[in-house]
């Protein structure tokens, strides 16, 4: 039986240089290292994102995603989208306008629908190739 | 059309050759900022930044002169950027901004003591206005005072003030030339305009430039139609230009970037590997990092302005945006230092220092199996060629 999870959401300081970036990363090591995390970032404080910035966001999702959890941004502050645009990572990332919407995205998503969608998608390929 | 030596000519040229005796007792004085509030880039007045190879400025001072005015004078709230040579045929002066209006006060006296009108213009707007159609009109008006406005009826800071009416002029320099209360009589010019009150209005000028719709061309050779390229600049063999595109005098663009749909690189401003450069203007030495997107921008002085989000941004990593040196000499000692310090990091690395973990740690998450995967309904997924967790990887790795 899947019983919900817990949505984790993290506002992220003001400055993300490459100081802050480690602090922030330690603080949020232990959320990285649960089973299928499920975390939003609120970047809605965010005044000044560097290159630090962004990679510790990539690791962060990184290390969601190998646990089988995921990463969404939420609140984007326009200095943190402008950064994001910049470096070709805002659409690596889901984003949302607030952070509630982003928690409740999450609620749609169920590791064994996954599976379910499965058999699903082997028998299109199947017609396909029938066709 | 007609090709004689009538009055039509091609789109974006006009006759700029006023008879002698239209101008004669006319001077000039320019008159760039004394806004604090808006019409600024980085604490640098709009009218101070190139547009294609020459600043707004600059280009004003050409057209002024192109008109037959001989005598110019030219006050500015901030030094210019570099000195340029058509600066050393007329006075330049920099007031600070508080004193800024008296100071062009004590211009346009000096300027009037010995002529018939003044010419002012404040940049501001870029507008292209026929200055010798303006001063035949005010002489025949008989009015102290004429106020250029646009084809739809927007006030221009462009006056032809009378040097017999001290005080009209006094009252309007004082007050910043925005007082409604002196009667001006106005003149209207059918020619193009841009405000120039914001940075995207820096885009929308480089533009209409590219299209044609403004007396502006780029300062540069046509390499290719649309195309064109200032003296000194080096473009990599695999880096793509697609025009219309201008780089300007000293610029460098480097392996596998891309600069498209009217992109604009001023003098000396550089453009890393792999960077693209989409329908924005890159300010005057300014270095674009590797691996970047730019599109829709303004960029320069270490900001971004995203026109996308109406946003600006300033970036302290030099990684992403920095400062250039134009000069010979610090971009010598700058390479030279980064070349000191990158051949003993490739030796050691080559010769003795042992896999780093970082580069163990790489490895390894690329070759460890997903959880996800491991599971026996999901083993076609292994098959695939990117998982959603190898793409963030090799996004990553790929901008580094």
């Amino acid at each position: 039986m899947e019983t919900s999870r817990p949505v984790i959401v993290k506002r992220v300081p003001e400055n993300l240089n490459l100081r802050q970036a480690r602090a922030f990363l330690e603080e949020v090591r232990p959320l990285l290292e649960h089973d299928r995390p499920q975390l939003v970032f609120d970047l809605s404080l965010v005044r000044r994102l560097d290159s630090a910035g962004v990679d510790m966001l990539l690791h962060c999702m990184k290390e969601a995603s190998r646990r089988d959890g995921d990463l969404k941004l939420a609140s984007l502050s326009p200095q943190a989208q402008v950064v994001l645009d910049l470096t070709r990572t805002s659409r690596l990332f889901e984003t949302f306008a607030t952070s509630a919407e982003a928690a409740r995205s999450f609620s749609g998503y169920l590791p064994n629908m996954v599976r379910q969608f499965h058999p699903q998608s082997q028998d299109i390929a199947s017609e396909r190739k029938v066709a | 059309m007609d090709l004689g030596f009538g009055k039509s000519l091609p789109k974006g040229l006009v006759d700029f050759t006023p008879s002698a005796s239209a101008m004669r007792g006319v001077r000039a004085l320019l008159l760039v900022g004394g806004r604090e509030d808006t019409e600024r880039f980085a604490e640098f007045p709009i009218a101070m930044l190139d547009v294609l190879g020459r600043s707004v400025m600059f280009r004003m001072l050409d057209r002024i002169r192109a008109h037959g005015i001989s005598e110019i004078a030219v006050l500015s709230d901030t030094a210019p950027l570099q000195p340029q040579p058509s600066i050393d045929s007329c006075a330049f002066n920099v007031a600070a901004p508080e004193c800024f209006w008296s100071e062009a006060l004590q211009q346009f006296r000096r300027l009037s003591r010995h002529s018939e009108s003044v010419l002012v213009v404040r940049l501001g707007a870029w507008a292209e206005v026929n200055y010798a159609e303006m001063v035949r009109e005010h002489r025949q008006s008989g009015s102290a005072i004429m106020r250029a406005c646009s084809h739809n009826s927007e006030a221009l800071d462009v006056f032809v003030i009378s040097s017999s009416s001290q005080t009209e002029a006094a009252a309007l320099l004082r007050g910043e030339l925005r007082d409604d209360r002196i009667a001006v009589a106005e003149h209207k010019t059918h020619g193009y305009v841009n405000m120039l009150a914001e940075a995207s209005d820096l885009r929308v000028l480089t533009l209409d430039a590219f299209a044609r719709n403004t007396e502006l061309r780029p300062c540069g050779r046509e390499l290719r139609p649309g195309v064109w390229v200032g003296k000194g600049a080096r473009i990599h063999r695999r880096a793509r230009i697609v025009a219309p595109a201008f780089i300007g005098a000293g610029c460098k663009v480097r392996d596998a970037s891309v600069v498209t749909r009217g992109s604009s690189l001023e003098q000396h401003s550089e453009v890393d590997c792999a960077t693209m450069v989409d329908n924005s203007s890159v300010l005057p030495y300014t270095r674009i990092g590797a691996g970047l997107e730019v599109e829709r921008s303004v960029v320069g002085f270490e900001q971004v302005h995203s026109l996308q989000r109406d946003a600006t941004v300033k970036i302290e990593d030099p990684h992403m945006i920095a400062l250039t040196n134009g000069r010979a000499s610090a971009q010598l000692f700058t390479a030279a230092s980064w070349f000191l310090n990158f051949v003993p990091n490739v030796f050691w690395k080559l010769f003795f220092e042992p896999r780093t973990e970082q580069m163990e740690r790489a490895e390894s998450s690329l070759l460890d199996k997903h959880t996800a995967i491991d599971d026996a309904p999901l083993a076609a997924a292994e098959s695939q060629p990117k998982s959603y967790r190898e793409m963030v990887v090799t996004r990553r790795y790929g901008n580094e």
